[in-house]
């Protein structure tokens, strides 16, 4: 696909022609540390399955065959499917997990084993650094959005068009530079810390409470709701549930898209500014390869 | 382990499910839940069953983290080498888990209480703590197979923790096991947590048991003493075993 050789018989000179070659050998290297720890991608599958069913249980339990604890349900949320309401909000909370203990992790894992510090002496780009783990990322992901759909459809009977698989398709690929942005957010971060699996574990947590994974936002407390309204995951989850579920017309599927994809500029763009900011640090205190 | 057993099952299991609950509320009662179990009382209904996950998370992994670590660092032929019991290492650790799971969820009724307004009856809070330590006794069994586990393992941390939140939600902590079909709610019978957990919702907060209440206790002290049984013979057998083929520090 790329030529190793310039004209001359030598390295590749144009820096995109290298570029290139750097993403895909990291692409490559993700994929082969993947597929030699793949019960880890398949145990993330069954997650993603068989939680949400948990969930849906309780609600089930909750709502007991009340009409009206049903239609306090509809009123809150802006559909009458728990099921799809559940399963959508849980895919995006496992991507996201996905993306933050994988990718996000990726430097930190390079410091650990002491590849930090060569990695930097490369001229391989910061984009490649941050980015190139991510990438990998999405053939799972297709896996988990494709499980999902098929369990909504054929297990709890929610009724999915063509019209609402390209809809919801189109949120899924508006959202992936917004997910690549926070899992390149993550990793810098976690780069500053000794210890980040607190961290980690905490954006987790939040994610859970704030982003509407599991439950509408309509019932957080007041104060808190244009909070959780504004913030990124919970754009995707409205984006998808609408998008899925609701029925939204294409046109507003379309300027949400267009939203997340801000977001996710906005968010790489941020990813990279601290991550040169974080290794003028480390060169000053010398401390890129502590953990 | 304060995160473990206080700050984990809050943000991860007690204030989604809280959540996800009043999402179904009608004029702020629980109307779908009462009908269901027989309470309104969303919080009340949902703090009990953090109790019981918290009581068996705070046991596994006491034993879990206390042999691993030994095991890791080095230090378990020492403290095998020593007159202690074996087995003292694991109810030694069930009672350290117990013990912080325990104070962490006094916090937690309390916020429900005071800030959720849960509330419990005072005698069926006290008749519920005999129930509670049968629980933990229970609990104890499983303490001795997730120690054996960790032991003839080399690496138990994913099956202890599929196998701990099975049980956990297999339990009835987070949905009344009244919504699962007879030939998947068969195997829940088998676990104290669910005997357990169902008679103190029952006493505290006059929820509808499963079964009569003479037999929910029948329920609990057998299956406890019997999974009590099995752990430690389980846990007794590989540590027999290590010992012979002189594998015991290995992993």
């Amino acid at each position: 696909m790329f030529s190793w050789r310039s004209r001359g018989g030598g390295f590749p000179l144009n820096p995109l022609h290298r570029e290139a070659i750097a993403f895909t050998a990291t692409v490559r290297k993700e994929w082969q540390v993947m597929m030699r720890y793949w019960p880890d991608t398949t145990m993330i599958i069954l997650e993603t399955i068989l939680m949400p069913i948990a969930y849906w249980a309780q609600a089930a339990g909750f709502e007991g065959g009340d009409p009206n604890a049903s239609e306090a349900f509809a009123q809150r949320s802006g559909t009458t499917e728990v099921a799809g309401f559940i399963y959508l909000g849980w895919v995006v909370y496992m991507w996201v997990t996905t993306i933050v203990w994988g990718p996000g992790m990726s430097l930190r894992k390079e410091r650990m084993q002491g590849s930090l510090e060569p990695l930097f002496l490369t001229p391989v780009s910061r984009f490649t650094l941050l980015f190139g783990p991510s990438t990998t990322q999405l053939f799972p992901t297709a896996i988990l959005f494709t499980v999902v759909g098929l369990m909504m459809r054929y297990v709890f009977g929610v009724p999915l068009g063509a019209g609402q698989i390209i809809a919801g398709v189109l949120v899924v690929a508006a959202s992936i530079p917004l997910l690549f942005g926070l899992g390149a957010l993550v990793g810098v971060s976690v780069m500053r810390m000794r210890d980040s699996s607190g961290l980690n574990s905490a954006l987790r947590g939040l994610i859970g409470l704030f982003c509407g994974i599991t439950f509408p936002i309509a019932v957080l407390p007041e104060w808190v709701q244009p909070i959780s309204r504004v913030l990124p995951i919970t754009q995707v989850v409205d984006a998808l549930r609408a998008a899925v579920l609701s029925r939204a017309e294409l046109a507003a599927t379309w300027s949400r898209s267009l939203i997340l994809l801000a977001f996710g500029a906005v968010i790489s763009a941020s990813a990279m500014v601290l991550l040169e900011l974080t290794l003028r640090n480390v060169r000053r205190t010398g401390r890129l390869g502590h953990f | 382990m304060v995160n473990l057993v206080l700050l984990t099952p809050l943000y991860q299991l007690a204030l989604p499910t809280l959540l996800l609950g009043s999402a179904f509320m009608v004029n702020g009662s629980a109307t779908g839940l009462a009908r269901m179990t027989g309470t309104a009382d969303l919080a009340g209904w949902i703090g009990l069953g953090m109790l019981s996950a918290s009581l068996l998370v705070g046991v596994v992994d006491s034993c879990y983290n206390t042999l691993e670590a030994d095991r890791v660092t080095g230090v378990l032929e020492h403290s095998w080498s020593t007159p202690a019991p074996r087995e003292a290492y694991v109810i030694g650790s069930v009672l350290t888990g117990s013990m912080f799971a325990s104070a962490a969820n006094v916090i937690l009724l309390a916020f429900a209480v005071l800030l959720l307004h849960a509330s419990f009856s005072l005698v069926g809070a006290l008749l519920a703590l005999p129930v509670a330590a049968v629980m933990v006794a229970g609990n104890g069994g499983f303490g001795y197979l997730v120690a054996a586990a960790v032991l003839g393992m080399r690496r138990a941390s994913a099956l202890v923790e599929v196998a701990t939140m099975t049980v956990v939600l297999f339990s009835g902590v987070t949905f009344p096991l009244t919504l699962l079909p007879d030939e998947a709610r068969w195997p829940t019978y088998l676990l104290p947590g669910t005997w357990g957990l169902d008679l103190v919702r029952h006493l505290t907060l006059s929820t509808r048991p499963q079964a009569p209440v003479p037999a929910e206790l029948a329920g609990l002290v057998l299956t406890s003493a019997v999974w009590l049984a099995i752990g430690r013979r389980v846990f007794l057998g590989t540590e027999r075993r290590l010992r012979v083929a002189g594998t015991l520090t290995q992993f």
